[in-house]
């Protein structure tokens, strides 16, 4: 939920800065977004998406329209989901917690 | 005809001893890669699931059976809820383990080119497949992914059947009736608050559409499973014990270090190790008692591996419960019942605790089990401490007689009358069809007087209204938007097939808990197990009532 309303704010984002290009013939806020989100795909976006297995383009354009809103959840989940052998050994709190 | 084994067995294997606890609800994003692969949990799983199968194999030559055969296979998706959904550190076992799924659906698909991956939660199972990570699996294995919710209905008729003789089933499930596709059932190790346990052939509770499922649901739910053993049943289950689920489920239920995989021939068989595994008395369980009635069990069946006993903490379909008192000290039960089941009720005063127990476990499948599971919801909920001493009045049934007038006795053992009931402080929640004699006591001018027969949706939401500020289950926001789309996916299919005269829902009276009777068939078809009996083509006025019996989400709400 609190993604969709991100990506809702992203989206008025780039919608005012469309108005203000247009009627007001200022594209500084398309600039801006531009790259904001081209200088995060580049440092991170892409590398992140191609761990998470989403192809190329599919990535590039999530994250210049999405910019973090899309691939920081992405990357928290990597991180979460990246375990080591450690995260498998049976410990003795687990035990204590889970068995009768 | 479902395959016919000389000899059935039930294969007990423990897996490795090893940390099962990440990703038993939901895959992990990697799912399908080499790094997923090579997890240490993965490879146990599989290898537990293989040599599992391959032991059943070397007993009854399931596999020869199922070579080139078509397939079925049925996990058991309730909720799907990673911890994020409520105030506990870890997620909720109600759903078959999709590490496990994959694992078998590996050795399937070495077996058999055409598998079905088929489930139907009764709610919005596309969206939980796609939560569990059940359409990456689906993908994976070339396998086509079915939501029985969403499928036309075919009916038959059993004429054997003691309570459950007009069956409506999902078409595809006409394949595995009559034998052109091999039925696999892939449960979880787990208690339900209806049933005690909820094994391989309860699973297929999952294929009733919504409103077949609450057909006699309330007092005859062990019946009406077991008649449909006569319909069809499970040509192999494997049950996930991996993480087992302990409480009241379908409430948010407690994860079991279990760590074994139990596979088998003749599912009734299979439930009754399991159930003996899990604590409980199999003799006991009257699901189990009706199937073996029928003569669905096996009492040759070998049994390979040690029965690895764990007490789970068993399901219970009461509010008088230690446990209910201690989550919920100012919840309060008045029940009075006037069914051939109850007991008579001879004083207003002095009633003991068992004629109490008695009185309310004579629906227990009904009201009382459907508040025991979303007092569970309630529990598990962030809010829990909001709301753990609200003052509560549940009144259930319409009222034990004495002396020509209904009484509803307390936990003091007292009868109240109507107007005591009124008297009492805080919100009054009256509950069922039943007790519409009570309906005048209900709270908010009667929106808390809760309709229909034991429907779980439709009180779930007035007990949560009753407790407000309240979050729900699955209280993880993130999971709205794609459980929105599905609940509207689903619907849209309903109506649109409903429309066309090719309806996913029979007609359903919710309002009374009687038995469906069928014509008087030939007397050629009196000893089968069932016969064919198809819908007649619906007329206009016919689709628009079957368009009106398409509920989005809860038979009274919507």
């Amino acid at each position: 939920m609190f993604q969709a309303l991100e990506y809702l704010g992203c989206g008025i984002l780039w919608i005012g800065s469309m108005i203000l290009t247009i009627v007001k013939k200022n594209p500084i806020g398309l600039a801006i977004l531009s790259i904001m989100h081209g200088t995060e795909y580049a440092l991170i976006g892409k590398k992140t998406g191609a761990e998470y297995g989403k192809k190329f383009f599919y990535s590039l354009v999530m994250c210049m329209t999405f910019g973090f809103t899309w691939w920081l959840p992405l990357k928290k989940q990597i991180d979460s989901e990246t375990l080591t052998e450690k995260d498998f050994e049976l410990t003795e709190d687990i035990l204590a917690k889970f068995n009768h | 005809m479902p395959v016919q084994y000389e000899k059935n067995a039930v294969v007990i294997t423990p897996a490795p001893k090893l940390n099962y606890l990440h990703n038993y609800v939901q895959l992990p994003y990697d799912y399908g890669r080499p790094s997923y692969d090579k997890r240490p949990d993965v490879i146990a799983i599989r290898q537990t699931v293989r040599k599992s199968l391959a032991d059943l194999d070397k007993e009854t030559g399931w596999k020869e059976k199922f070579k080139g055969k078509k397939v079925l296979i049925k996990p058991n998706l309730v909720f799907v809820t990673p911890r994020s959904g409520y105030r506990y550190d870890y997620d909720i076992p109600q759903t078959t383990d999709p590490r496990v799924f994959d694992a078998t659906m590996e050795v399937l698909s070495e077996l058999c080119d055409d598998i079905i991956i088929g489930e139907g939660s009764g709610l919005v199972t596309w969206s939980y497949a796609k939560m569990a990570g059940y359409d990456r699996i689906a993908k994976k294995y070339g396998a086509k992914l079915i939501f029985f919710e969403e499928e036309s209905i075919d009916r038959y008729f059993c004429p054997k059947a003691e309570c459950g003789q007009e069956v409506y089933v999902p078409r595809i499930i006409s394949e595995v009736v009559k034998g052109e596709r091999l039925y696999v059932s892939h449960p979880k190790m787990k208690c339900n608050i209806y049933t005690g346990v909820t094994l391989g052939f309860k699973n297929a509770m999952g294929t009733f559409s919504c409103n077949m499922r609450y057909r006699n649901h309330t007092w005859q739910i062990d019946k009406k499973l077991s008649d449909l053993l006569y319909l069809f049943k499970p040509d192999l289950t494997v049950v996930d014990g991996i993480i087992g689920g302990e409480g009241n489920t379908p409430g948010p239920n407690d994860p079991v270090l279990m760590s074994t995989i139990v596979t088998g021939t003749n599912s009734v068989e299979v439930d009754r190790v399991v159930t003996e595994m899990m604590g409980f008395d199999p003799t006991k369980n009257k699901l189990l008692i009706e199937a073996g009635k029928r003569g669905f069990g096996d009492p040759d069946v070998k049994v390979v591996g040690k029965k690895k006993i764990v007490n789970f903490r068993p399901a219970e379909p009461t509010l008088l419960s230690e446990r209910f008192h201690k989550n919920w000290p100012n919840v309060k039960l008045y029940v009075g019942h006037t069914n051939s089941r109850a007991p008579k009720l001879e004083k207003l005063s002095g009633n003991d605790h068992a004629f109490v127990e008695a009185m309310e476990a004579t629906c227990a499948g009904g009201c009382i089990a459907s508040l025991g599971t979303t007092f569970e919801v309630m529990y598990a909920s962030y809010t829990y401490a909001l709301n753990k001493n609200r003052a509560l009045s549940v009144i259930v049934g319409p009222g034990a007689e004495y002396e020509g007038k209904p009484y509803w006795i307390g936990e003091d053992g007292k009868a109240y009358s109507l107007e005591e009931l009124k008297a009492l402080p805080g919100v009054k929640l009256v509950c069922g069809e039943c007790s519409s004699p009570a309906k005048e006591v209900a709270s908010l001018g009667g929106f808390f007087w809760i309709r229909g027969c034991g429907e779980v949706n439709n009180l779930a939401v007035r007990v949560a209204a009753s407790m407000m500020p309240t979050l729900p289950g699955q209280a993880d926001l993130k999971y709205l938007p794609i459980i929105g789309v599905g609940a509207i996916r689903k619907y849209l299919i309903k109506v649109a097939k409903a429309a066309i005269g090719d309806p996913t829902e029979p007609h359903f009276d919710a309002y009374h808990d009687g038995l469906y009777t069928i014509p008087e068939l030939a007397a050629q078809n009196l000893d089968c197990d069932w016969v064919e009996a198809p819908i007649p083509n619906l007329e206009r006025a016919d689709r628009i009532q079957a368009v009106k019996d398409v509920r989005l989400l809860a038979n009274f709400l919507f």
